[in-house]
């Protein structure tokens, strides 16, 4: 099978796959509170699921990671997690997951069981009731307990926290800390314009660029050249040891690197974040078709890759694709 | 009323990025549009028969020329290496 390359010579080794756009919680950046879900139907089953990411695999892709939604609210992801991992060494490198954490520690052993070795977990917020506001749940005891159990489990966490001008830009150097303290990396990301949420995104858009300039006045933050095919720019903070990652699709491009495309849970295809020129392979795999079909449908999408993304901040108020994140997967 | 959009060097064959049009009923396939346009516009047709210029219906990506395009409110002809 010949590997997927696009016209600007990328290699496509990296995956991210949306298993559901359900969630049990509700960030305000991310949903509305009354979100309604694709009914499911549309949504691609466990041997759809995994028919694609094979021929993915097939085709050179090395890294697969699930999200969703919740990824661990879908019903049977063990058993796709079981189903994958027999590519594991064969072609893949690893499978990994961003999760809320919320059903975390109920699932951390079964995923190490399954093949994973890094999950990814959401905090934005310590305080428990800033937590509770951010993801309109209570939530943030058993995400720590998830995390808690993902470390016993085996698993290397790392924290993903969305930058929020007003719900918890004074608290992100504390929350740094705390990572570092516990030997996790952790990542910051700025909104994205993806998907209505409730929330108007351009009075929570808070830059990374000036959270670094600030953090700068206080810590030695040390460039990395680590790069992970991905968007986030690596720094190692002096003072605490520990890795730190800025996501900036607003004002920082990464695309000349990016090796990544995305699957839907309803078997879209999407090139790029930006874009919204997609494939649609459930069609196919829903009329029957063979394996060479679903690589040609694959490829006629590769060979469209666009070169970079145009998100703009003046179009925050207004979202630069209509897709919700946790269809696309984050 | 559909939306051709012309990009990369379809553009130039065009004459125009964009134009609008009533696509007869009888034009159900993306081999069918190549070949209604061709009837229509020679040159043109010759340029958006090319094997790498991908037929993109309201943003999805048509697979195979058998992929039907009917109903489509927008059809790109897209070169690779047009993105931006």
């Amino acid at each position: 099978m010949t590997p997927l390359v696009d016209p600007f010579g990328r290699a496509i080794t990296y995956l991210r796959v949306s298993v559901t756009d359900r969630c049990d919680l509700r960030c305000i950046y991310c949903m509305s509170e009354r979100m309604r879900f694709l009914p499911r139907t549309e949504l691609l089953t466990l041997e759809e699921l995994d028919r694609l990411c094979s021929a993915f695999i097939e085709r050179g892709v090395r890294r697969l990671r699930f999200t969703g939604g919740e990824p661990l609210v879908r019903k049977g992801f063990l058993d796709l997690l079981r189903s994958v991992r027999r590519h594991l060494g064969d072609g893949l490198d690893e499978i990994t997951l961003t999760t809320n954490g919320l059903q975390l520690e109920g699932f951390a052993d079964a995923l190490f069981e399954a093949g994973v070795r890094r999950v990814n977990v959401s905090i934005d917020s310590l305080d428990r009731e800033t937590s509770a506001r951010i993801a309109r749940r209570d939530c943030l005891p058993q995400v720590l307990a998830g995390i808690e159990a993902a470390v016993a489990a085996g698993l290397t966490v790392k924290i993903n926290t969305v930058a929020l001008r007003h719900d918890n830009a004074h608290e992100i150097p504390d929350l740094i800390k705390w990572a570092h303290g516990r030997g996790h990396d952790i990542t910051l990301i700025e909104t994205m314009p993806l998907g209505e949420v409730d929330e108007d995104r351009t009075t929570q858009f808070l830059s990374l660029t000036r959270v670094r300039e600030d953090m700068q006045s206080y810590w030695r933050l040390v460039d990395l050249p680590d790069r992970t095919g991905g968007p986030a720019r690596y720094v190692r903070v002096e003072e605490t040891g520990g890795r730190l990652g800025f996501i900036t699709p607003l004002t920082h491009n990464f695309c000349e690197g990016c090796s990544r495309v995305r699957l839907t849970c309803t078997g879209r295809l999407y090139l790029c974040l930006g874009h919204e020129t997609s494939v649609d392979l459930r069609s196919p795999l829903r009329a029957g078709a063979d394996a060479q079909t679903i690589h040609d449908a694959i490829d006629a999408g590769i060979a469209l890759r666009p070169k970079g993304h145009d998100f703009q901040i003046e179009r925050l108020s207004t979202p630069a694709t209509q897709r919700h994140m946790s269809v696309t997967g984050g | 009323m559909t939306r051709i959009l012309f990009l990369g060097r379809t553009r130039d064959a065009a004459g125009c990025g964009e134009m609008d049009c009533e696509i007869p009923a009888a034009i159900e396939s993306v081999a069918d549009l190549r070949a209604w346009i061709a009837s229509r516009d020679p040159a043109l047709g010759a340029v958006i028969a090319a094997r790498d210029i991908r037929v993109v219906a309201d943003q999805c990506i048509c697979i195979n020329e058998r992929a039907s395009i009917r109903g489509a409110s927008e059809i790109a002809f897209m070169p690779p290496l047009s993105g931006g």
